[in-house]
């Protein structure tokens, strides 16, 4: 059995969100027990985080003013100001997004001691 | 071995998957030796040294990989296949621009060289490598982000656009294959920021760009290359406003011309007239653009009778292009801003309040009326009208585009009146107040009474939030918009018992199943509990009793949501009224006790204790943050679940 865990970050994504009030919905039914809703957030995580490795392909660049930077317990934060992404699309330009300020946390893609 | 496998004959992706594997390890070199780790000072300078050389090399050997295949080759891929090839190539543009931070110059200058080289064997007698000249400037294009303020690399781009390329480009009697175009044209919007400081090349690049818009598989990319152009270099193209607008009048009349490259090229032009000194010199030109929209709105009004369904494309189209010409005309983001005090105010008439600036803004409106009101009110007609508005609801000085508040007030009126697309009426109206709560913006209470008019009608015929999600959403958020200068418009209306009913519709949202009608309920409701008019003591009497007739129910009603009412992620909205009314209004605690003293609310699981627990934890913490933590603890308490995550 893969005993691998996968960072639950994502589980506070606008995906992760409406998954687990929809798991929340159906544990209130009684039509789940807590532990399935659990096990299927783990199952969300291994595969969120697959997904977005290996088939995920689309990019985007960003430019800012990097206001502030941390890294502690192995988590980066950054906070940038005035930012414009910019999203790639096939063989034309893209568009583009500003934002007055945004928070990056990132976590090590392979955690400590992973192959 | 590394360069072997890069070096694998055959198309990536399509004939060999080997090549790919390797990018993951050039890019940890190039990185790598930006700040080698574990290496002694002595060594670093070898080390850089020998690294450089082996990425140029990699860099060689992809750029050899990434050339496109013949047109009879690729047909025979797959559309997977043709998908991971771009893929492949986009891998490569990264690898590009993580090796330029190690290469610096001499990658530019490699691909350049390249591409002089290529042009040069064709005046020798020789074909010209036309995938070769593609894939240089493909990685070209990688790097226009990596330039600074002052590069050097100015100098390698200048003999790249100083060169024959782009003049054999824009002659389409060349067999040249639409990639290599394609990506030229992409590459030219990519160094507009080039073109600012060098704008004498300009005149070759937009030549090829207005040639390539004919063309419809480039009309896309070169339009919106032109715009990048024109947006950045305007103030220098000025000069060339007659030959852009008589492009745009070859371009236009042939059958083929695109709606987005339309709208694109109006929307260039546009940033172009924007940069003219003075406002009397951008009215011919204004005049003539709007000649072709106008032309369009007569050939929507011929072919209305026989092709309904074309001309609503038409006329949606002809709308979307004044829209492009009302973004192009704003004022640019970096221009100096008064302060609060400093301007402002009512002074004289502006250039487009009277006379011959006038009568370009009555043209307009009367172009937006003919196609809105000859569709019987069509709903995709109206979203584009509404955004033609818009475009002059962010500009702080007058223009063309900045309607006066009543004349926007009455179209949109019109239309929720005669009951279509009210939620695209209720947003447009939203963005209008907000662009009115702006310090020396002029006021517009009289046209939010109106609103607020339609506002409580809507409220009275939907009696229930849960009626009508989507406008209820809109019709609270209109109403959150009032707080920073027009609350007094409410505040002052009467019967005050229409005012009551209004609260009270804002009320039952929270209990509303969707999402966002809730949090933007949650919104006014933060709004309304904290608002402090110090200065104004009768306003603020008048918010307070208001807050107290409605204190019990807002009590109620949160309890409700953050005691398992509402979804776990809705508990953060909902803890922020919570906050704001401990912290400001005495009677919290009154009111939250109360709700809570009910038998079995919000919950059955919930104990006695549980309830007097959370109330004393939120009341002694005073609305700060730890107030959401505890909110969240106390949902999953009422819920009855083990379920935390």
């Amino acid at each position: 059995m893969n005993n691998q865990t996968y960072y639950e970050l994502y589980r506070r994504s606008s995906i992760g969100t409406a998954l687990t009030d929809a798991l929340d919905d159906l544990i209130s039914e009684g039509r789940i027990a807590p532990q399935l809703a659990m096990k299927i957030l783990s199952n969300f995580d291994r595969g969120i985080t697959e997904i977005l490795a290996e088939k995920v392909k689309a990019n985007l660049t960003f430019k800012g003013h990097l206001d502030t930077y941390r890294f502690c317990d192995e988590v980066w934060t950054f906070l940038i100001k005035d930012v414009t992404f910019k999203f790639q699309q096939g063989q034309g330009q893209g568009s583009s997004v500003s934002a007055d300020k945004v928070k990056i946390v990132s976590c090590n893609s392979k955690k400590p001691g992973e192959q | 071995m590394l360069h072997g496998m890069v070096k694998v004959p055959g198309y990536p992706v399509a004939e060999e998957e080997i090549s790919g594997t390797t990018f993951e390890f050039w890019s940890s070199l190039a990185e790598f030796l930006l700040d080698p780790e574990n290496v002694a000072e002595s060594d670093i300078p070898s080390l850089i040294a020998a690294g450089k050389k082996e990425i140029m090399q990699a860099i060689e050997e992809f750029w050899t990989k990434i050339q496109i295949p013949p047109h009879t080759e690729s047909l025979k891929w797959t559309k997977d296949l043709r998908d991971g090839f771009t893929s492949f190539r986009k891998d490569v543009a990264d690898l590009v621009e993580v090796a330029y931070g190690i290469l610096g110059l001499e990658l530019f200058d490699r691909l350049i060289s390249q591409v002089i080289s290529a042009l040069a064997n064709s005046q020798a007698g020789g074909a010209v490598a036309w995938e070769q000249i593609e894939a240089s400037l493909f990685c070209l294009n990688s790097l226009s982000d990596c330039l600074g303020d002052e590069p050097e690399e100015d100098e390698s781009l200048k003999v790249l656009f100083r060169s024959r390329l782009f003049n054999i480009l824009a002659d389409f009697g060349n067999q040249i294959p639409l990639r290599v175009r394609q990506t030229a044209v992409h590459m030219i919007g990519s160094y507009a920021v080039f073109f600012e400081r060098w704008a004498n090349f300009l005149p070759t690049v937009l030549n090829f760009l207005f040639v390539a818009i004919s063309t419809p598989a480039l009309a896309r990319n070169a339009s919106k290359s032109i715009s990048s152009l024109c947006s950045s270099c305007r103030s220098t193209l000025t000069s060339e406003l007659s030959v852009f607008l008589y492009q745009y009048e070859l371009f236009s009349a042939t059958p083929t011309a695109d709606d987005i490259a339309k709208e694109r090229v109006l929307c260039a032009i546009s940033y172009v007239i924007q940069a003219l000194p003075s406002e009397s010199q951008k009215l011919d030109s204004l005049g003539r653009i709007l000649g072709y929209v106008d032309k369009d709105a007569q050939q929507f009004l011929t072919i209305l009778p026989q092709h309904p369904e074309a001309a609503k494309e038409l006329g949606v189209s002809t709308l979307q292009c004044l829209v492009a010409i009302g973004k192009g005309l704003q004022a640019p983001d970096d221009i100096p801003i008064i302060l609060a005090g400093e301007g402002g105010g009512q002074g004289p008439p502006s250039f487009w309040e009277q006379e011959s600036g006038l009568a370009i803004q009555r043209r307009i409106l009367h172009i937006i009326q003919t196609l809105v009101g000859s569709l019987a009110e069509d709903g995709e007609m109206i979203d584009a009208a509404c955004a033609v508005f818009r475009t002059g609801f962010a500009e702080t000085a007058p223009g063309p585009f900045v309607f006066p508040p009543r004349v926007v007030t009455e179209f949109l009126l019109e239309r929720a009146n005669r009951g279509v697309r009210v939620e695209t009426v209720l947003s447009t109206a939203s963005t209008m107040v907000s662009s009115h709560s702006l310090d020396g913006s002029p006021d517009i209470s009289t046209e939010v009474g109106f609103f607020l008019e339609l506002i409580l009608g809507l409220a009275e015929r939907l009696q229930n939030p849960q009626e009508d999600p989507e406008m209820s959403q809109g019709l609270v958020e209109f109403i959150n918009r009032l707080f920073s200068r027009y609350i007094t418009v409410i505040v002052h209306y009467q019967p005050r018992e229409r005012i009551e009913m209004l609260l009270w519709f804002v009320m039952n949202a929270l209990q509303v199943r969707e999402t966002l009608v809730k949090k933007a309920a949650c919104t006014f409701w933060a709004s309304l509990v904290s608002f402090a008019a110090d200065d104004r003591p009768e306003l603020q009497a008048s918010i307070n009793s208001f807050v107290h007739l409605c204190g019990p129910a807002l009590a109620e009603k949160l309890v409700w949501g953050i005691g398992g009412g509402a979804s776990r992620s809705e508990v953060d909205s909902l803890t922020e009224p919570l906050k704001k009314m401990i912290a400001r209004q005495v009677k919290a605690k009154t009111w939250l006790s109360a709700s809570l003293s009910r038998n079995g609310f919000p919950s059955p699981n919930l104990s006695e204790k549980d309830k007097t627990v959370f109330l004393n934890k939120i009341m002694t913490l005073r609305g700060k943050r730890g107030t959401n933590q505890i909110a969240k603890e106390f949902w999953l308490s009422s819920r009855g679940s083990d379920f935390a995550c």
